[in-house]
């Protein structure tokens, strides 16, 4: 076999005279094995590995309407008198946005005066879902709020008030702004990332209240509405957008400073205001929400 | 068969033709690659995964408290500021025995029941308040709204050079360390020379110096000053004080000389002179407070009652790219606490009441540049703790001494600037580290304090102002202890004569040579590696935090002093003679005088001058004469003498109303809190 045969003359070769013989090294794979190794293998692991997911929570400050943020706020809350449920026709006490007072949970004066330990130890509890259908939904925190013997239930003289007297609300307030009020359930906490990432930069979930009664061990369901028909419960009146158990939180980073609002159906709002915190002209009573008992 | 084709083996038929061998090659390809029999097994290592993520971020976020130590001993007036019947705002002096220490606060306790309703519906009985600037302007949680302090995240990102020493020759600090005096220290019966400097040298017991612009006293020049490098044979004066300002040297004090304003040392480490120079910084974060959350930290009160204040910076920070002032990869991060000069709540009638107090200055002074608002603070004023000596610059405490009035000082600085100029550090190339030499400061003091003697002619100046270091090091890297092996491409590029430049940084890849590192000569570096997270050197360097989310997140556990410029360490007693009556004071201008000194902050006591005039008065003089030397209505003369304190500071600083802690107060007088609530 004769392959590129060159002819060299002896005489042609001197001293130190050199031969180039060309070297080839191109890699020529037989099978996929370098591919599997290199890519297949790669791209596997790669996929394995679960995604970074930035869990980082920051501060939400609550907001009124048009999204100034408001350094404190109060929840009211009115329960069946137990005069009305016993006479067989529950009604509410108060006939506004008003709360009712200690005495509608059998609380007795001492209760308040010493508090006593199922006074101190009833709380109001705020739960967060992602939709407004229990049927479904998923819940995400939860706030406890205790009572509170704050300025409204004292008279003039720093003493608590009778007990027919007492009011049932809590006041929270901005730790910084108002640091002598509670401030446990006024800021919310949640995930930056989420937020940034919604549409407009506005996340919603939904609230329940729930006030545990420390005297009795009971359970009772709040909404944020008056008008409700307690002999004929329907389940819509009760959940979805429109219901009266769940209220609508927004949460939206405004330029960097994350706040939230309450945001009422037309159910919730219809009568009497229960969901208003806008701030009150007038000063004085902070801005409020108002819940009421569901079912007596 | 329908054609005969006849194939001839070469191209013609000629009859010297003959047949020859020929090869064609042909090439077998398969499409179709079979895949490996055998398992493919691979094991993804979590930590690995982990170390490789941190590794990639450059996401810091940084949370923690700053633990303030704040007060006010530098008040405006001993004032209690109030809404009168008429609603006018009214500041009325509270005497000089009302006025009370609580938790480092100096004010009053509220003790008059007529004046709790004149006040705010807040106050109460007994309850204290301070002077102003109180609580609302100082305290690093403010309830009115308005941050006392911004934080930011800086870095430094540029180098400058200031003039240390005041001197025509052009010496700056790039030419040394200044040197203010030379000392004679006697060791072992031999002399040797110490030397002050004005500010920290740097130098440790057996460091090396060159002297510069020193003057050699000798016949024959023997110091060789410009030649020589010199050990450092102790630090400190002769009784082994002030060691970061003293240093000594083995030679006899009467054999060198200094020239005040010119002469400077330099470290010398291998042969290397250091370099001095001050740092500036940039800020990361821009959106001001609303960058980070502030709130009170859980259960955080301070050993002096201060509320710890805890932060959560919302905004990410991305060092990515970013180099420091060397070129390097950022390993130092700070966090800047600056004095908001506009901290007031313009609805307070304390704000309303000293802003009404200075308006008779210039509008200049008064308003803050570009806007209608009206100044409670100077603009923020910055220098280093300095050496007392008037020759020096940028000495922070001595900041409005007359007789510095013509030093140099970081002026107009505002909290929202981006930049701000920083400490002064030393770096040796042979080191390949910057050491911290002096911290900056920053300077404050109320509008009404720094130009009381154009307010009131009748009263002194008060220009101490208050001081603080804004810069806190966050360290979030570390360059390894060990310089790497000095690396020479140049013999490799003259022993293969490699000219193209893209060859030559290919070379450079390939030995793993950093971008930040140091080119000592042509193509001749060395450096520092920086560690990884979580890595430490042989010394136990490094640094190790949390990462979580992709991101690093950084504890910081600060503390802010905001501190008096010069408090005041020594006081002395001063006598005003007084002779009350209606005879002597026949105008009541000792009686008037007598009012004012009862109301001064430094009033200490008085005493009858003479006991026998005195008794005959008790039997004479009736209820409103010596019982009642506030309106003394007595015929016959009554001498007393009035004792005050005159605190001193190191500079002239104007009126002093209160001493520093440094002073032993048991021996001026004090009172309970029981003597008025």
């Amino acid at each position: 076999m004769f392959v590129d045969r060159r002819k060299i003359l002896i005489g042609n070769i001197g001293s130190g005279t050199t031969i180039d013989i060309p070297l080839k090294a191109n890699f020529f794979p037989v099978d996929n094995a370098e591919l599997i190794q290199d890519k297949f293998v790669n791209d596997e692991v790669e996929k394995s590995i679960n995604p970074i997911v930035d869990y980082k929570k920051v501060i939400f400050k609550p907001a009124d309407d048009n999204w100034e943020i408001i350094d404190k706020f109060k929840i009211n809350l009115n329960f069946y008198t137990p005069d009305s449920i016993e006479a067989g026709a529950p009604s509410h006490r108060g006939t506004g946005a008003e709360s009712g007072v200690y005495e509608d949970l059998d609380f007795i004066f001492d209760d308040v005066f010493c508090r006593t330990n199922r006074f101190i130890n009833s709380f109001i509890r705020f739960s967060f879902y992602d939709t407004p259908n229990s049927g479904q939904n998923q819940l995400l925190s939860f706030v406890d709020i205790f009572t509170q013997v704050g300025n409204e239930q004292k008279n003039e003289f720093g003493f608590p008030k009778p007990i027919n007297e007492s009011p049932i609300s809590f006041v929270l307030g901005d730790p910084v702004k108002q640091p002598e009020e509670i401030h446990e359930g006024y800021h919310f906490y949640w995930f930056k990332d989420l937020v940034d990432n919604t549409p407009n930069q506005e996340y919603e979930i939904y609230g329940i209240m729930q006030f545990n009664n420390a005297r009795n061990g009971r359970v009772y369901e709040l909404g944020a509405s008056k008008q409700f028909d307690v002999n004929n419960i329907q389940i819509s009146e009760l959940e979805g957008e429109d219901g009266i158990l769940y209220l609508k939180i927004i949460l939206k980073n405004d330029n960097g400073i994350y706040k939230y609002r309450f945001e009422p159906n037309t159910k919730q709002l219809n009568f009497p205001a229960g969901v208003n915190l806008n701030p009150n002209p007038a000063g004085g009573t902070p801005p409020t929400l108002t819940f009421w008992q569901i079912t007596p | 068969m329908n054609k005969t084709n006849k194939i001839l083996l070469n191209s013609v038929k000629l009859p010297n033709n003959v047949n020859v061998d020929s090869q064609i090659q042909i090439g077998l390809y398969n499409k179709n690659k079979p895949l490996p029999l055998n398992d493919i097994d691979t094991i993804v290592s979590q930590y690995g995964q982990f170390v490789k993520e941190r590794k990639d971020s450059n996401i810091y976020r940084f949370y923690g408290v700053v633990k303030p130590v704040i007060s006010n001993p530098l008040f405006n007036e001993n004032f209690k500021i109030f809404l009168d019947d008429d609603g006018n705002i009214t500041g009325n002096t509270i005497a000089s025995s009302g006025i009370f220490e609580k938790d480092g606060w100096v004010g009053y306790y509220e003790n008059d029941v007529d004046d709790i309703e004149q006040n705010t519906n807040d106050s109460s009985l007994c309850e204290f308040f301070p002077f102003d600037p109180g609580y609302d302007k100082l305290r690093f949680l403010d309830n009115d709204g308005v941050q006392n302090y911004l934080l930011k995240i800086v870095y430094p990102f540029e180098t400058r050079d200031i003039q240390i020493m005041k001197n025509n020759s052009g010496t700056t600090l790039s030419d040394g360390v200044p040197v203010i005096e030379k000392i004679e220290i006697e060791l072992n019966d031999r002399m040797y020379v110490g030397f002050r400097t004005a500010m920290n040298h740097g130098l440790t017991e057996g460091s090396r110096v060159n002297l510069h612009n020193f003057i050699d006293l000798t016949s024959d020049n023997s110091l060789k000053l410009g030649q020589k490098t010199y050990k450092v044979f102790k630090l400190g004066n002769q009784v082994n004080e002030q060691k970061l300002r003293v240093f000594v040297l083995d030679i006899e004090p009467d054999q060198i000389d200094l020239n005040v304003g010119v002469s400077t040392i330099k470290r010398v480490v291998k042969g290397k002179e250091s370099n001095y120079y001050v740092r500036r910084f940039k800020s990361l974060t821009f959106s001001g407070y609303t960058d980070y959350d502030l709130y009170p930290a859980a259960y955080g009160t301070t050993y002096y009652y201060d509320n710890v204040a805890a932060f959560n910076f919302k905004t990410d920070i991305d060092v990515k790219d970013i180099k420091d002032n060397l070129g390097r990869p950022i390993s130092e991060l700070y966090l800047s606490i600056v004095k908001n000069d506009n901290d007031s709540d313009p609805n307070s009638i304390n704000t309303q009441y000293w802003n009404s107090t200075i308006s008779n200055l210039s509008s200049s002074i008064t308003t803050i540049s570009g806007t209608n608002i009206t100044r409670f603070w100077t603009p923020i004023s910055a220098g280093y703790d300095l050496e007392n000596d008037e020759r020096i610059n940028y000495n922070i405490r001595s900041y409005g001494d007359p007789n510095y009035v013509n030093s140099l000082y970081y002026e107009n600085i505002d909290e929202s600037n981006n930049t701000f100029d920083g400490d002064i550090v030393e770096y040796n190339e042979s080191e390949l580290l910057e050491r911290r030499l002096e911290d900056v400061y920053h300077r404050i003091n109320t509008i009404y304090r720094e130009y009381l003697n154009d307010i009131d002619s009748n009263k002194e100046d008060k220009r101490e102002g208050y001081i603080y270091t804004p810069f806190n090091l966050i360290q979030i890297r570390e360059f390894s202890n060990i310089i790497n092996p000095t690396i020479n491409l140049q013999e490799i590029i003259d022993k293969y004569n490699i000219t193209n430049p893209l060859d030559i940084e290919d070379l450079k890849k390939s030995f793993q040579i950093p971008d930040y590192a140091t080119e000592i000569s042509t193509n001749v570096y060395k450096w520092r590696s920086l560690l990884d997270i979580g890595i430490t050197d042989s010394s136990g360097g490094g640094v190790n935090y949390p990462f979580e989310s992709g991101a690093h997140y950084v504890y910081l556990d600060k503390t802010f002093y905001l501190q008096r410029q010069d408090p005041p360490c020594e006081f002395s007693l001063i006598s005003e003679d007084l002779c009350l009556g209606a005879v002597c004071d026949s105008n009541n201008e000792n009686q008037n005088k007598l009012l004012s000194l009862f109301k001064d902050t430094t009033y200490l006591n008085y005493t009858f001058e003479n006991a026998t005039e005195a008794a005959n008065l008790v039997n004479g003089s009736g209820t409103d004469g010596i019982y009642n030397l506030l309106d003394y209505n007595g015929a016959d003369d009554l001498n007393i003498e009035v004792t005050l304190v005159d605190y001193e500071g190191n500079y002239e600083l104007g009126k002093r109303d209160i001493g520093g802690t440094c002073i032993d107060f048991s021996t001026l007088k004090q009172r309970d809190i029981d003597d008025v609530c």
